[in-house]
């Protein structure tokens, strides 16, 4: 960027002396020093934060994901137990009449005998 | 890219125009490295990586300087002499005369003058970001920032001839 020196007045204009600080930007340090850094800094550190953030939210990623998965599972197993109702258990056992789900009827499931107990 | 390669030119271009000595520059931008490496887990991202190493080697300079006005003060007292030191320091890494008396100039600023052009011009952080380095308002370091351009402007006035 070129801006003139002096301004209006003959004096040297700001915009100047900031773009002179700008050309800072421009020097290049020696290249011993780049080496000396990598020699002085593990290597699992040169890419630090951004992979290890990386690396971090993976695992929280995963973590979270199992905690869904375990909670849907759970609600399901619930569901599930809340399907099968007690209809009569006259013997105090815990025979369970699965009435939606007919094929799945075990002898010892129906408990719907005790004749006494009807009216 | 790696955190070296993407910010030790910056980190050691700070230091270099903060203290003038090349030979500083370089042990002190090893420093922050070594320094940031070692405080990684402390590092939770709340400001970027390019504002963290900043800060770490702004305060790096700053104990460098305590430590060597100190060492100064010893040797002066035991030589009984003055240890400044007469030739460019930035001679032979600066090939550019203007940015040569540019760093000159900012001899005249103070520490915290020198700091902000440095990072605002220089490395581009925002007043926000120079706040968080510097642990200063953005208010304020704008009106430092302004003060010292011109500290700057009028040092450079009558010595440069564009």
């Amino acid at each position: 960027m070129k801006t003139n020196a002096r301004d209006g007045h003959g004096d040297l204009s700001a915009d100047w002396v900031a773009g002179r600080l700008r050309e800072i930007s421009a020097i290049e340090p020696p290249r011993s020093l780049r080496d000396r850094l990598e020699a002085g800094i593990p290597a699992s550190a040169v890419r630090m934060p951004a992979t290890r953030w990386l690396w971090r939210a993976r695992w929280a990623g995963a973590a979270a994901a199992a905690i869904v998965i375990v909670s849907i599972a759970a609600w399901r197993g619930v569901l599930w137990e809340r399907r099968g109702s007690v209809a009569l258990d006259a013997n105090s056992r815990s025979g369970r009449a699965f009435a939606t789900d007919h094929n799945s009827l075990r002898p010892s499931d129906i408990n719907l005998c005790d004749i006494n107990g009807l009216r | 890219m790696s955190v070296i390669d993407a910010h030790y030119r910056s980190v050691y271009r700070f230091l270099l125009f903060l203290g003038r000595d090349a030979h500083l520059a370089e042990d002190l931008t090893q420093e922050v490295f070594a320094s940031a490496w070692r405080s990684l887990d402390g590092f939770h991202g709340a400001s970027s990586v390019r504002t963290w190493l900043h800060r770490i080697a702004y305060h790096a300079f700053v104990d460098a300087r305590r430590r060597h006005e100190r060492d100064k003060v010893a040797v002066g007292m035991l030589e009984g002499r003055d240890c400044g030191v007469v030739d460019d320091p930035l001679a032979g890494i600066v090939a550019d005369e203007h940015l040569s008396q540019l760093g000159r100039a900012m001899e005249h600023l103070d520490l915290e003058e020198r700091t902000v052009l440095l990072l605002h011009y220089s490395d581009g952080l925002s007043y926000r970001e120079m706040g968080e380095v510097l642990g200063r308002p953005d208010g304020t370091l704008k009106w430092v920032t302004s003060r010292a351009l011109e500290k700057l402007r009028k040092q450079l006035a009558g010595k440069v001839e564009p």
